[in-house]
């Protein structure tokens, strides 16, 4: 406990004042009497006394002191050390995986900046030090610790695999963790997007300029038959650089292609491979460079089967019109039984599964034709891409359809999407196609993508077989799954419970997932596709801002005086309500 | 003798010279003595008649005079008293309590009966309370003769009784001085300072501070008899259960003198040596103003 106004405490000299006046004033007096007999029924004095064994303290005598005891006290300012905060310190880490970057044999900005820490924890042994991670999203990184110890503890789970860095929300949540007295450090490796004033803020970059080839973009596609994937290469440097990428893959002892590149400084290039059929895994990798996370990406083929489709559609325009879209996608089989999508123009069957989907085309004799403004709602699957301006879509006002609104001009829903159940929606679409434009408009085919890509969002298995790293990945499984493990690229495995049919994946981490939901066995891969993590041509190693010079002498210590003051008042009220009771009693 | 009870005494003996012993109106009946009461009693001596009322005495019924009028008369006699004055005083140390003018009082009064005693004619001794029941030196003589008394008596006056009582005189009046503040059966005091007793008068003498203990906070009571300590923190309340106490103790006290045909009166010390009145004992008729 430290004491703002130590000089106050002598308004504790009152408390052997008081106890003198107390002693003097209860002091027994000698009194001679001739018999005891008629005091005997009397009881014992209740302050004071002669003989040691007598001595009573008085309940109100030690009520007094303790009030003015904590009067005094109070008065003096009295701060205790705040549980885990003295001394606040916030350590703001740079968890984007630039900071990994470092070159073969070096040690990254990572490495550097644990060695920093470290040396600051040891020079300022009372630090209580939070950590904040600073990636995508910050978070907090464990609780505050006070020891070097559990801060390595800490530190070793600052892994630099964010795809990038929110350093400004992260300084605001070390502001709003540390208090107004904390310290802030922020450890990374670039500048400060603005100059730091100062006040309590360092700025600590421990990066270095390093030209650096990425692969920054991957992907792998099925199309008719071939199995091909695409790499795009970039050189982030002042230099031309020549990259060598080779593609191997798990099935294949041998590399299946190597390329080499010239790539001119700053300049981007594209390489497409066709990869065999079997091949389960392709791993395309270039040489090491200074920064190793963006010089590997791993590839999983696209295992979505096609959305099952049943069409039941008596119009022959819109049949042909599906059925031509339904095609050219290639995500849609049409299966008789088992079916997941069902397109007609009737109301849908009753009776069909709970799985079913259905889009149900609302044909109206008497339509009328709009030409928009057409309002869409631009957060939906269906609508991803879709321009419907110059189309003219023809529908009847009136009855309303049923079900939220997907797309609508004015008042009138030309769209629907309303859910069946837990696991299926249906889905309708009010369409005169004699009259309209759309089924003639790009937008048609685009409509009947997302249409099957909605769909397929719902089968089971991951959203997409290649992610970037940082992306939250749902894999759908199937109904009568509880929970599904997880296992990580590093070899970690833990379980998760299913919510929603689905399991929701951080990915955190490059390489291939697993996930065992049931008897299903589901992976997907997630690759550094970063190009501002990737491109370290602005980083840079220094020092920006300060702390104070002359510590907060009160900095980690909070103010009790109010505490004390309300134990002061409650002794006073103890004290008065005794002495009015002492008084009720000694009246006649 | 200490010079200061020799002061004591004179003042006693010189305050009673005014007063005069009266012969008790309350006579204690069926003894004979030497003086005449005022009241009937059993003595020969005819005083007047009067109608028979159930429970007299037989052997007083004037038959003479039932011959003559055919109804009942019994004779009133006057009471016998013999004309002395024992003038028993508590010797504890209690009586002569630091502080007060217990002493004074005490020895002044002693002092004033013993006076007024002489003023009535009466003889009188002298008696101190102590281990045993001593006759103090030359009591029977003028106060100024008298001998030392010591009030350092541990005990109370029953256990000197207990242990070598007084000689006194029969049909004789009894004047017992003491603050009485002893825990005890009263009657069995009284009963035997009656015994063959013309009157017996119970003189209860306190001190302004046994009557009302003005001294309040925490006060370390020290008992001059048995040196025993007691502190006790003295309020309104203590004040008031003290008072209560004396008063169910004088109670006791006057309960038993009523039994036993006594009287019993308090005076307080501070306030008795201001003038020496003793109105009381006056009204009472133990005293009369006056020389016989």
């Amino acid at each position: 406990m430290i004491l703002t106004l130590p000089w106050a405490l002598l308004a504790l000299a009152a408390m052997p004042a008081l106890a003198a006046i107390y002693l003097l004033r209860n002091r027994s007096r000698r009194q001679p009497v001739s018999s005891l007999m008629l005091w005997m029924d009397l009881t014992r004095p209740r302050e004071g006394g002669r003989r040691l064994e007598r001595i009573q303290v008085p309940l109100l005598l030690l009520l007094e002191l303790l009030a003015l005891g904590l009067l005094g006290l109070a008065s003096a300012g009295p701060h205790v050390r705040a549980a885990g905060a003295s001394r606040p310190l916030v350590i703001v880490l740079d968890d984007s995986f630039s900071m990994r970057a470092g070159g073969p044999g070096a040690p990254g900005s990572r490495a550097r900046a644990v060695r920093a820490i470290e040396e600051i924890l040891r020079a300022d042994p009372d630090a209580s030090v939070q950590f904040i991670l600073a990636g995508s999203v910050p978070q907090m990184l464990g609780d505050r610790v006070q020891d070097l110890r559990r801060a390595g503890e800490l530190l070793a789970r600052w892994r630099c695999l964010a795809p990038a860095a929110s350093l400004e929300a992260a300084v605001s949540l070390a502001a709003m963790v540390g208090g107004r007295t904390a310290r802030i450090l922020v450890c990374t490796d670039r500048p400060p997007p603005r100059e730091i004033s100062e006040g309590r803020m360092l700025w600590r970059a421990f990066g270095r300029q390093s030209p650096n080839v990425a692969i920054v973009n991957a992907a792998r596609s099925v199309h008719e038959g071939r199995d091909r994937c695409l790499v795009e290469l970039a050189n982030y440097s002042d230099d031309r650089a020549r990259a060598v990428l080779t593609l191997s893959a798990d099935a294949v002892p041998a590399a299946l292609a190597t390329r080499g590149v010239d790539l001119p400084a700053g300049e981007k290039s594209t390489l497409f491979f066709e990869v065999p059929a079997a091949s389960k895994i392709v791993y395309a990798r270039l040489g090491d460079d200074a920064l190793g996370l963006d010089n590997e990406a791993t590839l999983l083929p696209d295992a979505g089967r096609p959305v099952r489709v049943a069409l039941r559609l008596e119009n022959p325009a819109l049949r042909e019109a599906v059925q031509r879209a339904l095609e050219a996608s290639g995500r849609a089989r049409a299966a008789p039984a088992g079916t997941e999508l069902l397109v007609t123009d009737r109301p849908p069957p009753a009776d069909r599964a709970p799985e079913t989907w259905s889009l149900r085309f609302i044909v109206d004799k008497e339509a009328e034709a709009f030409v928009g403004p057409f309002v869409l709602d631009g957060s939906h699957p269906l609508c991803e891409g879709l321009d419907l301006s110059g189309v003219v879509w023809a529908a009847a006002k009136t009855p309303p359809i049923a079900g939220p609104a997907v797309i609508s001009a004015g008042n009138v829903s030309l769209v629907t999407d309303a859910a069946r159940g837990e696991r299926a929606r249906d889905l309708r679409i009010r369409l005169q196609p004699e009259l309209s434009t759309l089924l003639e408009s790009t937008n048609w085919p685009v409509f009947i993508w997302n249409l099957l890509a909605y769909r397929a969002q719902s089968l089971p298995g991951p959203q997409a077989p290649n992610v970037r790293l940082g992306s939250d990945v749902k894999v759908t499984v199937s109904p009568e799954v509880e929970s599904a493990r997880i296992r990580c690229p590093d070899g970690e495995a833990y379980d998760r419970p299913v919510h929603d049919f689905g399991i929701q994946v951080d990915a955190e981490q490059c390489g291939v997932y697993e996930v065992a939901a049931g008897e299903a066995r589901y992976a997907f891969a997630v690759n550094a596709l970063h190009p501002g993590e990737s491109d370290l041509r602005a980083c840079a190693a220094g020092e920006w801002g300060q702390w104070p010079q002359t510590p907060d002498p009160q900095a980690g210590y909070m103010p009790i005086a109010y505490l004390v003051l309300i134990t002061a008042l409650g002794a006073m009220t103890v004290h008065l309500t005794l002495a009015g009771q002492a008084r009720k009693e000694a009246q006649p | 003798m200490d010079k200061t009870y020799e002061d004591y005494l004179r003042r006693g003996r010189q305050a009673g010279m005014r007063y005069a012993v009266a012969s008790p109106e309350t006579a204690r009946a069926g003894y004979a003595g030497a003086r005449l009461a005022n009241q009937p009693g059993s003595s020969l001596e005819f005083m007047d008649h009067r109608e028979y009322q159930p429970g007299d005495d037989l052997r007083r019924v004037d038959w003479s005079a039932f011959a003559r009028t055919d109804r009942l008369t019994v004779c009133l006699y006057r009471q016998e008293v013999n004309p002395h004055v024992d003038v028993l005083v508590d010797g504890s140390r209690s009586m002569v309590l630091e502080g007060t003018a217990k002493a004074e009082a005490t020895v002044g009064l002693a002092a004033l009966l013993a006076t007024a005693a002489e003023n009535a004619g009466f003889t009188h001794g002298t008696w101190l309370a102590g281990e045993s029941w001593q006759p103090v030196a030359n009591g029977t003589k003028s106060p100024d003769l008298w001998g030392p008394m010591d009030f350092d008596y541990a005990g109370n006056p029953f256990q000197a009784f207990e242990a070598a009582p007084p000689i006194l005189a029969p049909r004789g009046i009894r004047l017992f001085l003491s603050d009485l503040l002893w825990l005890g059966d009263p009657l069995a005091l009284v009963t035997r300072l009656a015994e063959k007793a013309a009157a017996v008068v119970v003189v209860q003498l306190l001190a302004e501070a046994d009557a009302n203990p003005a001294r309040r906070g925490n006060v370390r009571l020290v008992d001059v008899e048995t040196s025993a300590e007691r502190e006790v923190f003295v309020d309104a309340v203590a004040e008031r259960r003290y008072r209560t106490a004396l008063a169910r103790h004088q109670q006791n006290w006057n309960r038993a003198a009523r039994q036993a045909g006594a009287l019993m009166t308090t005076v307080v010390a501070e306030r008795l040596i201001e003038g020496w009145e003793l109105e009381d004992l006056v009204a009472a008729g133990v005293l009369k103003v006056g020389r016989q």
